[in-house]
């Protein structure tokens, strides 16, 4: 009888085993097709941009070196003066412009959630910046900033400032695109946060207007440290977004003048499109990817992001 | 046999059936045969004469049909350095800017015109006759014919007739030193004495400092002025390139707000509304200044020099990509080209950077297409042209663009212009030989 039991049990966990290892591979056939694609379309691309930047490859001049040169093109990209500087524009660029963002968008969300009467139309309007193509918005952009024919002097001298020459000096190009930037990507900012602020419980408002808190201390001790989480990742997404920054600053500076606009992304478009130095720009490509990890893990480990998602997954 | 089509799989057997039809047909359509059926692919650019060329040239060539792509300028490079060093034979014909050519030529992906018809005599002549020797040597080399001029291309002198009446000039200046005196005179809060343009690679590069140092040294006719014939550099031998600095940072307190940033639209915008009264820039990139409120109000002329009357002239050429399905076609198209009506056709879409002689010696076109006088002045300044710098490398987008942030450096005051032109020295170098 025991014999039976036990046989009876064997063959029941050999059917579920052969019926698992169906399983198994129904899903690895099932998953095949996306594996192979992003096989093909990223990580051999990726691999193989790592193979190139250990050679000189540079197809418009055969007569140089194209073969394998190792770490070299690491070792010139790190004591290259105008790629090391583009990195720190990107880091000043970056903290400005999502930090310009943020205060932003968490006012505007305050402001959004008093529900004044057309707020709905308004708050439709506000993000029309971010649905325009970027092209676009830098073509429009540097029409507007033109110093004797854009209407932006137009208007200052309207109130009777002094015209401004904008994108077009070396003072204040920077400025000028972080303007831009900030015009454009507030309103994703402000669509995650005013959808995180409006998701709130009401009950520990409630609480704090019992207890006498004033509308700056329930925002410092209530709204923002509940807010946190979502802040961190619409700030997580900017960052990412900020570091790759490209069309708009191309078409407005071109990087100019001076280098006053280069960002990563210009220079490396110079590098890779302009002079065909594919080798170095493979190079330099892999050192901006690491740049934009090492922003992100500082910013997670500062702002506690692993320990929010860990207490969300607790939950 | 029939077949039931309420049956799902005889159904489904139909539809594939049917897909695989098309396929096929669509991949017949796509094929090399096809092409070569007489149809003739260009790269193309987006300028006047780049329209014309896909449109009422292509349609006045009745041998084949002629249609193309067109790119703005620096995809345009892209596109082409891309398709070609790939092996691509997407495209028969390609465009490129004399700046660029050297890379085709030099790298094999230019077609040798002078092989294809050496290697079938009954192929049409070249006529190279009837177009400017000027322009044509850019796609020429060790003898052998590799493409065409499409334009001829020359730093051009556009001044306010107006304005200079108005504050009493009665000389049109013609060298650096009567051009910033004008540009003194003719400055106002309104409208500024002259306009540069600092913040563009070729603009600053080949068309401000480059036009003043061609006229600093003497030049032979295949030269650029930058580098010399073994592609050591020579902009600076005699201090040329300093003095070219100077002038430039001199003449910038009578220029608009902003011209650190300004490049061809920018100049020709501020040309066209009146906010100034004098720019030297290429030819082929001031068309539509006449469109604005000024229209009739500009001369134009060669422009001024120091010591040597010498000037650049540039331009776009078309090349046959030497992997093409279609290359006796393509050459068929370019031999017609040649007879002149093509570049008729360029005039009149519009096109004032002309390289077919009779144009440029018809007295007529001169009155009608005002800006042709500077090409006209070439003969009565005793102007002789040069190449535009640096033609002859293969990677001079690179080596032009070290000599650009160097010299925006010097202007904005980063740098001294001396300390810029040894560091433009040592760039240069890099990029030619490292």
């Amino acid at each position: 009888m025991a014999d039976t039991a036990k046989s009876s049990a064997a063959n029941a966990n050999s059917l579920d085993k052969a019926r698992r290892a169906g399983e198994g591979r129904t899903g690895l056939v099932l998953l095949a097709p996306t594996m192979i694609i992003m096989t093909v379309v990223g990580i051999f691309p990726l691999l193989h941009s790592l193979y190139i930047s250990l050679t000189g490859h540079r197809p418009v001049d055969p007569d140089k070196f194209q073969g394998f040169v190792g770490l070299a093109n690491y070792a010139q990209a790190v004591t290259d003066q105008q790629f090391l500087w583009s990195l720190a524009l990107a880091l000043l660029f970056t903290c400005l412009s999502v930090g310009a963002s943020l205060v932003l968008s968490v006012l505007l969300s305050l402001l959004f959630n008093l529900r004044l009467p057309g707020f709905t139309i308004l708050r439709t309007i506000i993000i029309i910046p971010m649905l325009i193509t970027p092209i676009a918005v830098g073509i429009t952009w540097r029409i507007m900033m033109m110093p004797d024919l854009g209407v932006l002097n137009y208007i200052l001298g309207l109130v009777g400032i002094s015209p401004l020459t904008w994108a077009s000096s070396k003072a204040s190009a920077l400025a000028s695109v972080l303007l831009v930037d900030v015009w454009q990507w507030t309103p994703f900012m402000f669509l995650i946060i005013f959808a995180g602020l409006s998701a709130l419980p009401k009950s520990p408002f409630e609480a704090a207007a019992i207890d006498g808190a004033n509308p700056a201390q329930t925002f410092f001790s209530v709204t923002l440290p509940m807010l946190k989480p979502v802040i961190v990742i619409a700030a997580l997404l900017r960052i990412v977004d900020a570091v790759r920054t490209y069309d708009t600053v191309y078409i407005i500076t071109r990087g100019g003048p001076d280098l006053a606009t280069d960002l990563p992304s210009i220079f490396l478009q110079r590098i890779n499109f302009r002079f065909f130095n594919l080798g170095y720009g493979a190079a330099t490509s892999w050192l901006v990817l690491l740049f934009i990890l090492l922003i992100v893990l500082v910013f997670v480990h500062f702002t506690g992001f692993m320990k929010l998602v860990n207490e969300k997954e607790n939950r | 046999m029939t077949v039931n089509l309420s049956n799902p799989a005889s159904r489904r057997l139909f539809m594939q059936g049917a897909a695989g039809l098309a396929a096929a047909l669509a991949a017949y359509r796509a094929s090399p045969a096809f092409a070569e059926g007489g149809a003739i692919n260009i790269l193309n650019s987006n300028t006047a004469w780049a329209n014309a060329l896909t449109g009422s040239v292509a349609q006045a060539y009745t041998a084949a049909k002629v249609g193309g792509e067109s790119n703005p300028y620096e995809s345009h490079y892209e596109k082409m350095t891309i398709e070609l060093s790939q092996g691509s034979s997407t495209f028969d014909l390609i465009t490129s800017d004399n700046l660029w050519i050297t890379q085709p030529i030099r790298n094999g992906w230019a077609a040798d015109l002078t092989g294809l018809k050496t290697a079938n005599a009954s192929l049409p002549d070249l006529k190279m006759q009837n177009l400017t020797e000027a322009s044509a040597v850019y796609t020429e080399s060790g003898g052998k014919r590799y493409g065409l001029p499409l334009v001829q291309t020359t730093p051009v002198f556009v001044y306010r007739k107006d304005l200079f009446e108005k504050v009493g000039i009665s000389k049109v200046p013609t060298n650096w030193v009567e051009f910033l005196d004008a540009a003194k005179k003719l400055h106002t809060a309104e409208t500024a004495g002259a306009c540069l343009l600092l913040g563009g690679q070729d603009a600053l590069t080949s068309g401000d400092w480059g036009s003043r140092l061609m006229g600093m040294t003497k030049l032979g006719p295949n030269d650029d002025g930058m580098l010399s014939p073994d592609n050591e550099p020579v902009f600076n031998s005699e201090g040329q390139g300093e003095r070219a600095i100077e002038l430039i940072k001199e003449l910038v307190q009578y220029c608009p707000q902003g011209v650190q940033g300004f490049d061809y639209p920018e100049g020709s915008s501020a040309l066209q509304q009146g906010k100034a009264a004098m720019l030297i820039t290429w030819s082929d990139v001031i068309v539509g200044i006449e469109d604005g409120p000024h229209k009739g109000q500009f001369g134009y002329t060669v422009s001024p020099t120091e010591k040597h009357e010498q000037q650049m002239v540039g331009g776009w050429s078309i090349f046959a990509n030497a992997k093409s399905a279609n290359l006796e076609e393509a050459y068929k198209f370019l031999a017609w080209m040649t007879e002149g009506r093509a570049y008729e056709l360029f005039r009149e879409g519009g096109e004032s950077s002309l390289c077919l002689k009779s144009d440029l010696a018809n007295d007529e076109l001169v009155k009608s297409i005002p800006m042709l006088q500077a090409f006209r002045d070439f003969a009565a300044r005793g102007t002789t042209s040069v190449s535009i710098p640096p033609y002859r490398l293969t990677n001079a987008v690179e080596v032009q663009r070290a000599v650009f942030e160097e010299l925006q450096a010097a202007i904005t005051g980063g740098k001294s212009s001396k300390q810029a032109m040894a560091d433009a020295y040592d760039r240069v170098n890099k990029a030619i030989k490292g």
